[in-house]
């Protein structure tokens, strides 16, 4: 009698499937099949030492991420059909909402096409496994947001055409680059820049703030794909950590390298996150925590103790991370200030403080804010209370390599702007700090093609040469943008709450 | 270090070089201590303007909020090019004064020095 055919263990799947399976080709040269994953200089002896901690197989893949899915839209069903949006705790919370969609959510279609690529791109099987299975989590998180998404796109204004202008508006050019920079790299940069330094490094500054300040303000759609995202999360940290490990493990040339792209890719997320650190300090109504402490807590204790331990495989922190340090008391409203003068060329709304606000931040924030910000503020309050609502008309100089106005200050003098120049194949290009600086002068071949906003404007490539001309081309309605009080979500906010509480309209 | 790449080259033009600019300069120019504007502005303009043309014509007139803007004296500016010590002839244009393709130029007014006494 034949033996019964026996089930395999996960374990033993999953051995198949990352070892017994691949095979060294012989028809073709191994580095002809993987052309890409060699020339960044980084060598790779013996690619079966890789560690995948999770372990994943594709039958346990399906069914973990199939029940997430029943249980995320349900809760999203009963959300759309109670009416939820009118739980959250003001209109103004929307915007965050809309900076999301508008610049992060495409980053996770970005991401899925950037795993693609690694999945395909590794020749060792083990790695190309975890990043296919990553490659699919990030559509899944980009269609899971797009649905949360979707209700609050029927009541509230700049959800419309977040595609059109994430690839056209100067403030969405910010996220669009980094990830664009990242996917142009190699593998290996590619891998570093989004596995380790963004999801394992900074993500907590990302997530946290985000989906806690979604379920402070009551957003019960984005808490959702926020908690359904999270294991997958947890599996993308740990493949962050593990290719970090791995890429030094292998060859002892791998770590300056390594350390170079680190320096980098610290630099340009803690730039990006200037933009999350701004939306969780200025337009979560309810406040979860000041960015400034999110950045102690994240970044000067977990961040450091993070690379206390990686310092046995010779890495030190990233270059500039003091630099960083000293801004947490200015970069959030720096960046506030910005929006709010440039907010007439978004699809955003934005807003002077409310008092409580203003108390608010002068006890996260102390003396500077008390000193430089508040004044401003109070300022620009007046201003609007005449009538003269501060809009800046002229376009702003825009940093070559994170593509934000350089509205940054000097390290040490937060009342100094701070620009500082490089001269490639002639040309000059404008940095907004040292960080951003050293990135340009390491490939200037790379960042002198960068698609800057206003210099792209002013040669006559987006519409015209005037704010108004720019806005038509990105297609942006005058309702949807400027100032929140008086615009159209504030005013069926108060429309609604005005309803709240009268009783139902019932015919005789 | 140089960028590293697959293939034979990589070169590329700089996408704001001058040549994209029909004869015109891209220029960057902030006054200092008026933060309430938050970020250098960014002009494009031909090369012959008066730099006082500029300033008082095109430059001033971005600071329309700002109580300053009417006090200003530009004569009594103290300038900087590409974040060095420099001295225009306010009656020259701009090539004249040695002004190019993306220069950034910085000027503080002593005396006006912006709001709240921290450059407002």
């Amino acid at each position: 009698m034949a033996d019964k055919p026996r089930r395999l263990t996960l374990t033993r799947k999953y051995q198949l499937m990352t070892r017994g399976l691949d095979w060294e080709t012989t028809y073709q040269s191994m580095d002809d099949v993987f052309p890409y994953d060699k020339y960044e200089g980084i060598k790779i002896k013996d690619w079966d030492k890789w560690q995948d901690p999770f372990r994943l197989t594709m039958d346990a893949y399906w069914k973990y991420q199939a029940e997430k899915e029943r249980k995320l839209y349900a809760i999203l069903d009963g959300f759309a059909q109670n009416n939820s949006q009118l739980n959250i705790s003001d209109a103004r919370y929307m915007n965050a909402v809309k900076i999301w969609m508008q610049g992060v959510t495409p980053l996770e279609y970005a991401a899925f096409r950037g795993f693609a690529m690694l999945g395909r791109g590794f020749r060792g099987a083990g790695a190309r496994v975890a990043c296919q299975f990553q490659s699919i989590d990030e559509m899944r998180h980009y269609q899971t947001q797009m649905h949360a998404f979707s209700h609050y796109n029927k009541y509230f204004n700049g959800f419309r055409q977040f595609a059109r202008i994430r690839d056209r508006a100067w403030y969405l050019s910010i996220p669009k680059s980094y990830f664009e920079d990242a996917v142009t790299a190699g593998p290996f940069e590619l891998i570093t820049a989004i596995s380790f330094s963004f999801e394992y490094v900074l993500t907590n500054l990302l997530f946290m703030p985000f989906v806690s300040g979604a379920a402070y303000n009551g957003d019960m759609a984005t808490t959702t794909f926020g908690f359904s995202a999270q294991s997958d999360e947890s599996r993308h940290m740990t493949l962050g950590l593990e290719v970090i490990k791995f890429m030094l493990e292998q060859d002892e040339g791998n770590l300056p390298i390594v350390q170079q792209w680190l320096d980098k890719w610290f630099w340009r997320g803690y730039r990006l996150l200037g933009l999350v650190g701004t939306m969780m300090d200025y337009m979560l109504p309810k406040k979860v925590m000041s960015w400034r402490q999110a950045w102690e807590i994240y970044w000067e204790e977990s961040g450091m103790a993070l690379f206390n331990d990686l310092a046995r495989y010779g890495l030190r922190p990233p270059k500039y991370h003091e630099v960083a340090t000293k801004e947490k008391y200015r970069i959030t409203h720096e960046f506030w200030c910005t929006i709010y003068q440039f907010s007439h060329a978004t699809a955003l709304y934005t807003w002077i403080p409310t008092e409580e606000e203003l108390d608010w931040f002068s006890a996260e924030y102390g003396e500077l804010f008390d000193t430089v910000y508040r004044p401003r503020y109070e300022y620009w309050k007046e201003l609007d209370d005449k009538g003269e609502r501060f809009f800046q008309k002229r376009l702003p100089v825009v940093c070559n390599v994170c593509q934000i106005p350089i509205f940054h200050t000097m390290p040490d003098d937060p009342l100094m702007n701070c620009c500082l120049v490089s001269e490639y194949k002639g040309t000059k290009h404008q940095m907004c700090s040292q960080g951003c600086k050293d990135i340009f002068d390491r490939e200037p071949e790379k960042y002198c093609q960068a698609y800057i906003p206003p210099q792209q404007i002013y040669q006559g490539n987006c519409g015209g040469a005037t704010l108004e001309a720019y806005r038509k081309w990105l297609h942006i309605k005058d309702e949807e943008t400027g100032e929140y009080y008086g615009s159209e979500d504030h005013i069926m906010w108060e429309g609604w709450k005005a309803q709240a509480g009268k009783p139902a309209d019932v015919p005789a | 270090m140089p960028v590293k790449f697959v293939g034979d080259s990589y070169d590329f033009p700089c996408a704001n070089q001058v040549e994209n600019y029909g004869g015109d300069i891209n220029v960057y120019v902030v006054w200092d201590h008026h933060l309430i504007y938050c970020a250098p502005n960014t002009y494009r303009l031909p090369p012959d303007m008066k730099f006082r043309d500029f300033l008082e014509q095109v430059f001033a007139p971005d600071y329309p909020q700002h109580p300053d803007t009417d006090k200003v004296d530009w004569d009594k500016g103290v300038w900087q090019l590409e974040n060095e010590p420099w001295q225009p002839d306010l009656d020259k244009s701009f090539s004249e004064n040695g002004i190019a393709h993306n220069s950034f130029i910085r000027v503080t007014t002593p005396g006006l020095e912006g709001m709240h006494g921290v450059g407002n």
